[in-house]
């Protein structure tokens, strides 16, 4: 039994690991195209709201991951409101954000 | 965590599928990580007028709420990442300090109010056209 759990373990392993890299090869050559990953798409300048999502997103991550996979680890570790908080916060000036950059509806109510 | 240890046996068989799991999902991000920071660099992502008020003509003077926002970012995802490494894993992810989210609620306020006024002082100069601060 300890034989088939391992043998998954890796062929997820494997296999995660195949599409995570296929992921970075392709942003690598540009066929995902990451050249507008912070421009708004209005005038494609860069947006600060989008930069802080960006940064608070590779942060949690990265914490989390730490921590799943420090030498002791066991299960995944809870995520408190704090932190969930937080992307809240980022994720909410954001979406405000686009809001106020919405252009007015013209005086005839269209959209 | 304590009272069931893990049997040595099964330790060994274990340990070296964690340690690959371990380098592959940490290396993966940060290689993802990287890449988007060389391509910051580079200027393959733009940054461009990302501190600066939005004018007709293009980027205008830099403005004191994005670079306010910028610095509240960087030093709480700082402070954030200090807390996690000090961390162990059995607690799970470090808890924020009230006070950093009441920095970050209002840093993203006074961007949010300062972009808002930028556009109605626009829309009222140029009646409903394009908001100063289209940059979200």
């Amino acid at each position: 039994m300890d034989t088939l759990r391992i043998a998954v373990g890796w062929v997820t392993l494997v296999f995660v690991s195949l599409l995570g890299a296929a992921i970075l090869y392709k942003v690598w050559t540009n066929q995902i195209d990451l050249k507008s990953l912070l421009g708004n798409d209005k005038d494609g300048d860069a947006s600060m709201s989008r930069f802080q999502l960006l940064i608070f997103t590779f942060v949690v991550a990265l914490s989390f991951f730490y921590l799943v996979t420090a030498a002791n680890a066991e299960g995944l570790p809870e995520v408190p409101g704090s932190v969930l908080t937080m992307l809240g916060i980022s994720g909410s000036a954001y979406l405000v954000a686009k809001g106020i950059d919405r252009d007015p509806a013209p005086p005839g109510g269209g959209q | 965590m304590l009272e069931n240890p893990k049997p040595p046996a099964e330790v060994g068989i274990v340990a070296p599928i964690q340690v690959s799991i371990r380098y592959a999902v940490l290396g993966w991000l940060l290689a993802l990580l990287a890449l988007v920071a060389v391509r910051m660099l580079s200027g393959q992502i733009s940054l461009r007028g990302l501190l600066h008020e939005k004018t007709a003509a293009g980027p205008g003077a830099v403005s004191g709420a994005r670079v306010q926002l910028l610095l509240a970012t960087i030093a709480a995802a700082a402070t954030y990442i200090t807390d996690t490494l000090a961390a162990t894993p059995a607690g799970g992810l470090p808890e924020i300090n009230t006070a950093w989210l009441g920095v970050l609620g209002a840093s993203n306020g006074i961007h949010l109010v300062a972009k808002l006024v930028a556009a109605l002082r626009a829309r009222r100069a140029g009646g409903a056209g394009t908001p100063a601060g289209s940059r979200p």
